[in-house]
C-alpha cells in the first residue's frame, strides 16, 4: 500500500495540476486576506478586527476544500479521461487497493494543503492586522486551523470518490457544485436548516465558522459528520469500482 | 507449458456474446498473431487475459497463473493496449511511474528509452508526441519490467515503414530469446511477415490456430493461363482437382498445388503462360476462413 501511495504522489508531482492548484490557492489566499482586511469597515462589511471580519479572513477552507475536491476528482476521473487507468490496473489489478491508495493520497494532500494554506493565510493576516492596530484575534484560531485541515482532507476524499463514481472530471465537479451551492445552500439550508446542518456543506460551514454556531453543529460534531460523509461516499465508490467494467 | 493459455473463455456484455468458449495456446519462443475482424473478440480476450475484465466462465493464464494472481505483473507481462498517457507528463516521468509500479530500478527507464530510440524526446510532453512516438513509448512502458511475455494490441499502428521494420525485428529477437509474443493486428501483411503462429477468431469463436505457414496453405488454389486450357482442364479434373474456367485461356484450380498443375501441363505438352498460387496471401486465407466459419454456423 505504501508503494501505491508513493506512486500516486509521483503521479501528482509529475503533472501541472497540483502546481496550478497551489498557485491558485496562494493567489486567492493573498487576495482574500488583503481585500477583507483592507476593505473592513466599508459599508456592507464587518468592522476591522471583529469576530465576523476575522472569521471571514480565516475562512480560507472554502478555497482549499474546493481545490482539493478538484484534485481528488483528477486522481480518479482524470485517469479515465486520459485512459491512464488501464496502465494503473495493469500494474495493480486489485482495484480496491488502487482506490484506497488514491483516497490516502487525497486525504494526506488535503490535510497538508489545508494546514499550510491556513498557515499562509494567518502569516499574511497577522502583520496586516498589526499594521492596522489589531493585535488580538477574537476567535479560536487553533479550532479553525484544525477544522480547515480536516475539511480539506475530507473534500479530497469526496473528490476521489465522486471522480470514481462519475469517471468524468467535468461531471464530477459540476455535480459537487450543484449539490453544494444549489441543493444545500440554495434550497435545503433556508428551507430545512435543522436537517441541512447534517449534510456535507452544512458540516463544512460549521467547521470553518468562528461566529456563534447557533443552529449549526458544534465543530466536534461537524467533524464527525463530515468524516462520516467522506467515508460513506468513499465506500459506495469502492463498491461501484470493484463491480463495474473498465472502459 | 504455454506462455499464455485460454481455456473455455467466455464473456457476455448484456445480450452480446463477445467471446464463446475460446481455447487456445500461445507458446514461448514464438510470435503469435491474434486475427479477427473488429468486434470479433480480440480485445475482449486480451482484457480478460490481463485482468481488466472478469470472464463469465473459463480462465486465461500466463505461465499457468491468472494475471490478477501474479505477484509483480509488470515484471512478467508487458502489455500495449489502447492505454493512454497524461498529455502534460513527460515521457521520462511516465516511465518513472511505470518503473515504480513494476518495482524496478530507475536505470531501466533510460535503458528502455534508448531501446525505443526516444531518449532525445525523453523530457518532452507526451501530448506533443506523434502517434508513432506514442506507440514506441507504449512499447517502452511494456518493457520496463523486463517481462518474458508481451501482449500487444495493434503494435504496428501509427508506425512508419522504418518503425515497422524495427518493431518486427525487435519482436523476432524477443521471441528468439525465448519470450512469448502475442499480438493482434489488422495489418495482415505485417502479420505474415512477423508472426510464426496465428489464432483466428470470428464472432467470439475460435476459427483456426496454427503456424502461419500452414494457415497459408490450408486453402490451396492455383491460377493457370494456358493456350491449351481446355485440354489442361480435362486432365486436371481427371486427377481429382476442381477446375473453374475464369477466361478463354485461364483456369482457377483447387485441390492441386502449383507443382501438380505444372506437372499435368508438362505431361500433356500444354503451353503455360502464367502459373501462380492464389489465396496464399493471408488476407485471402483469412477471408476464406471467416467465410467458412460463417457457412458452418
Amino acid at each position: 500500500m505504501t508503494t501505491l501511495v508513493r506512486i500516486e504522489f509521483l503521479k501528482l508531482r509529475t503533472t501541472p495540476a497540483v502546481y496550478v492548484a497551489l498557485a491558485l490557492a496562494f493567489f486567492l489566499t493573498v487576495t482574500s486576506v488583503l481585500t477583507t482586511i483592507l476593505l473592513a469597515g466599508q459599508p456592507g462589511t464587518a468592522p476591522l478586527g471583529s469576530v465576523e471580519n476575522v472569521s471571514h479572513v480565516l475562512a480560507i477552507g472554502v478555497v482549499t476544500s474546493f481545490s482539493m475536491l478538484v484534485l481528488g476528482v483528477m486522481l480518479t476521473a482524470g485517469e479515465d479521461r486520459h485512459r491512464t487507468n488501464l496502465a494503473t490496473y495493469l500494474a495493480e489489478p486489485r482495484r480496491g487497493r488502487v482506490l484506497l491508495a488514491k483516497l490516502v493520497t487525497a486525504a494526506v494532500t488535503g490535510a497538508v494543503g489545508g494546514a499550510v494554506v491556513f498557515g499562509l493565510d494567518l502569516a499574511i493576516a497577522l502583520p496586516v492586522y498589526a499594521a492596522k492596530g489589531v493585535h488580538h484575534l477574537p476567535v479560536d484560531v487553533l479550532s479553525l486551523w484544525t477544522g480547515t485541515t480536516l475539511l480539506t482532507a475530507c473534500f479530497g476524499l469526496l473528490g476521489v470518490a465522486l471522480g470514481a463514481l462519475t469517471r468524468n472530471t467535468v461531471a464530477a465537479i459540476i455535480a459537487a457544485l450543484v449539490w453544494a451551492v444549489v441543493i444545500e445552500i440554495g434550497v435545503l439550508q433556508p428551507l430545512f436548516p435543522s436537517a441541512a446542518k447534517w449534510l456535507p456543506t452544512g458540516a463544512a460551514v460549521s467547521l470553518t465558522t468562528a461566529t456563534d454556531h447557533g443552529a449549526m453543529l458544534s465543530p466536534g460534531a461537524a467533524a464527525l459528520v463530515l468524516v462520516g460523509w467522506a467515508a460513506a461516499v468513499s465506500l459506495v465508490a469502492s463498491r461501484v469500482t470493484l463491480r463495474r467494467e473498465l472502459r | 507449458m504455454p506462455g499464455i493459455a485460454f481455456r473455455q473463455l467466455s464473456k457476455r456484455y448484456g445480450a452480446i456474446t463477445a467471446l464463446d468458449g475460446l481455447t487456445a495456446d500461445v507458446m514461448p519462443g514464438r510470435v503469435t498473431a491474434f486475427l479477427g475482424h473488429n468486434g470479433s473478440g480480440k480485445t475482449t480476450s486480451m482484457r480478460l487475459l490481463l485482468g481488466l475484465s472478469a470472464p463469465d466462465s473459463g480462465v486465461a493464464t500466463i505461465g499457468g497463473e491468472r494475471y490478477v494472481d501474479l505477484p509483480h505483473p509488470l515484471r512478467r507481462v508487458g502489455a500495449v493496449l489502447d492505454q493512454g498517457f497524461h498529455p502534460n507528463r513527460s515521457a521520462v516521468n511516465h516511465l518513472r511511474i511505470v518503473a515504480a509500479q513494476a518495482g524496478v530500478p530507475r536505470y531501466r527507464v533510460e535503458e528502455v528509452l534508448d531501446l525505443v530510440e526516444l531518449t532525445p524526446a525523453a523530457r518532452r510532453r507526451v501530448g506533443g508526441f506523434s502517434l508513432g512516438m506514442r506507440q514506441r513509448l507504449a512499447l517502452a512502458s511494456a518493457l520496463v519490467g523486463d517481462p518474458a511475455v508481451l501482449v500487444l494490441d495493434e503494435p504496428f499502428n501509427g508506425l512508419d515503414p522504418a518503425g515497422i521494420a524495427t518493431m518486427r525485428a525487435f519482436l523476432r529477437r524477443f521471441a528468439d530469446d525465448g519470450g512469448t509474443v502475442f499480438l493482434s493486428s489488422h495489418l495482415l501483411s505485417e502479420v505474415a511477415h512477423s508472426a510464426d503462429e496465428a489464432i483466428v477468431i470470428h464472432r467470439g469463436h475460435l476459427v483456426s490456430a496454427g503456424p502461419v505457414s500452414e494457415l497459408s496453405t490450408t486453402t490451396p488454389g492455383v491460377a493457370v493461363t494456358s493456350v491449351d486450357a481446355d485440354l489442361l482442364a480435362v486432365t486436371l479434373a481427371r486427377r481429382g482437382a476442381v477446375v473453374e474456367r475464369t477466361g478463354p485461356h485461364s483456369l482457377d484450380v483447387t485441390g492441386a498445388s502449383t507443382d501438380d498443375v505444372g506437372r499435368a501441363a508438362a505431361d500433356i505438352g500444354a503451353v503455360v503462360t502464367d502459373l501462380h498460387a492464389i489465396a496464399d496471401d493471408l488476407e485471402s486465407v483469412f477471408a476464406d476462413l471467416i467465410h467458412r466459419q460463417e457457412a458452418t454456423s
